[in-house]
């Protein structure tokens, strides 16, 4: 069986023996029936109990089929309404539809056309309600808040970039590669007014420039060998919404000069089409080289560039927002032990450094490469060691705070950082040596009295007391 | 003496409902049948009842339009 053995159906007809046949074959099939036998009756039913779906004649003494069904619908908008016609004709249908029906059927009918129907509108409504549920998840996932990013910069960006998602203009995102120009994307379009519209991506640079202009701008039939049927182009399947175009400094001048009047005017032609399409579309561009330069190198035109670099929105690269790392790692430790069903995971300390201290080329696609690896090879350990890391970031030194260290614009106080950076120390050493004075001096190289000195200079000795210090003592980011 | 196109479509009415019934109890019958040689010769009175209603069908597409339509909307 598959459907939902709770699903409950209320069968209307004032003829009792095709009532009662619909009836007993539709429970035979699991479902809960309830009979009525006149409209007031099932309205009467409606009222007490939320059915899932209302078989009705159209035909019924007193208050028709139509009103019963619309009726039930003002009250059950998620019902599921079935409208039996006598022998169908094209008004029948369209008053059976009008009403809100899902479908109709003409007497006489078989039983398993009417279990079929029943079958196929329970699917049509579990994907309706699945596809609402996915759109929430999906403008949840690209709110603002859930990328991760507390550094200044990124700070910076998330700012600007939702002053700028409520606006039609378009949008230049650049940075290296990783950086998340795709996930900025679709976060200002999820955050836009054409949110429950499409957002279609195409990467100009994974597709032969041959290829390019048809599957942006589509092409008629005999366009070239092959063009079989007339396709629609990206941007004509982007009408209302959002197209993201990456790499778009791949992109032909020939294209280029096709780009920009679609940026002009917001309209093109199919290749090898005559017929001028308009669109209204808003153009999310992304590069990852610097398009000014390729401008200058009169590599790309620079009329197209002013065209698209309305607002420019620059991602920093991955080693000039440290900060950023640990939370990006719990992130990704996170859904990673998840999808295998895993206890969530730690990252040692010493890992962890290891992790700050890469230069991640790769930026953050490679951490999340990185962590997923950690996580496949961490088996039943609890915290992920530095040998479950790539082999590129081991070799990096834990070179203490060294390549954390972050200058805002508006610089730093030199003698509040350098003491943070020595009570750091301090603290850390104590943890170790599970607040054993004379160990953490030792591992410090400092005589024991020059860190009691420190101590009290530094106000802790209130927080290192041996209690305090076992606590602490567990050596891992969570 | 004049055809009445108006009773036709009346009968032809209350035939498909007899039709109707004709259909969903065969199919009732046939749903708790064990033996194949009952469900074969519930088969035969199915198949009667599916070509009754194809020519029911017929007979009122070949009525005159208005006729048709008038009656398809009675109550």
């Amino acid at each position: 069986m598959d459907h939902n053995s709770s699903e409950t159906i209320l069968v209307v007809d004032d003829e009792a023996p095709l009532r009662e046949g619909i009836s007993s074959y539709l429970s035979q099939e699991g479902f809960e029936i309830q009979q009525a036998s006149t409209g007031e009756e099932a309205l009467s039913l409606l009222k007490e109990t939320p059915f899932d779906i209302l078989i009705t004649d159209m035909k019924l003494p007193g208050i028709d089929g139509n009103t019963v069904l619309q009726e039930a619908l003002s009250i059950y908008p998620d019902l599921i309404g079935i409208i039996i016609t006598g022998y169908g004709t094209v008004e029948s249908a369209v008053r059976a539809m009008k009403s809100g029906a899902f479908d109709y059927i003409s007497k006489p009918f078989q039983l398993l056309e009417v279990s079929l129907l029943v079958k196929q509108a329970l699917e049509r409504r579990r994907l309706k309600q699945e596809n609402a549920y996915l759109k929430t998840q999906l403008k949840e996932k690209y709110r603002f808040e859930n990328i991760i990013g507390t550094s200044k910069p990124m700070q910076e960006i998330f700012q600007l970039v939702e002053t700028i998602a409520a606006t039609n203009s378009t949008v230049l995102i650049s940075g290296e590669t990783g950086t998340g120009k795709e996930l900025i994307a679709r976060a200002i379009h999820f955050n836009s007014l054409r949110k429950e519209q499409k957002i279609v991506s195409i990467n100009c640079g994974a597709i032969p420039e041959t290829l390019l202009e048809s599957e942006l701008f589509g092409h008629v039939k005999g366009a070239f060998t092959g063009a079989h049927q007339t396709r629609i182009g990206r941007f004509e399947q982007a009408h209302k919404g959002t197209i993201f175009l990456d790499e778009i400094g791949t992109m032909s001048p020939s294209l280029q000069v096709k780009l920009l009047r679609v940026l002009q005017e917001r309209e093109f032609e199919r290749v090898g089409g005559m017929e001028t399409i308009k669109v209204d579309v808003r153009i999310i561009a992304a590069i990852s080289a610097t398009l000014k330069e390729m401008v200058e190198r009169n590599e790309f035109r620079s009329d197209l560039y002013y065209r698209l670099n309305v607002i420019p929105v620059h991602l920093p690269a991955l080693r000039d927002r440290r900060e950023d790392i640990p939370l990006l790692t719990k992130h990704f430790v996170k859904k990673y032990c998840q999808n295998s069903n895993m206890e969530i995971k730690t990252v040692a300390q010493e890992a962890m450094k290891m992790l700050m201290n890469y230069s991640w080329p790769g930026n953050i696609r490679q951490v999340e490469n990185a962590i997923e690896r950690g996580v496949a090879l961490v088996g039943p350990r609890n915290v992920i060691m530095p040998s479950d890391l790539p082999a590129e970031v081991q070799k990096t030194s834990a070179n203490l705070f060294l390549s954390e260290i972050y200058i805002p614009d508006e610089g730093v106080n030199f003698n509040t950082e350098v003491s943070n950076v020595e009570k750091e120390l301090i603290i850390q050493s104590l943890r170790k040596s599970g607040g054993n004075k004379k160990q953490a001096a030792k591992l410090l190289n400092l005589k024991r009295t020059t860190l009691i000195e420190k101590l009290k200079r530094l106000n802790l000795m209130e927080q290192v007391s041996p209690e305090s210090s076992a606590k602490a003592s567990k050596g891992t980011f969570r | 003496m004049e055809f009445d196109f108006q009773e036709a479509r009346n009968s032809l009415h209350k035939l498909n409902n007899k039709i109707a019934q004709v259909l969903v109890y065969a199919e009732l019958l046939q749903l708790n049948l064990t033996s194949e040689k009952d469900k074969e010769r519930v088969q035969i009175i199915i198949a009667g009842a599916l070509e009754s209603r194809d020519i029911t069908a017929k007979l009122m597409n070949d009525m005159p339009k208005v006729v048709r339509d008038e009656t398809s909307l009675q109550p």
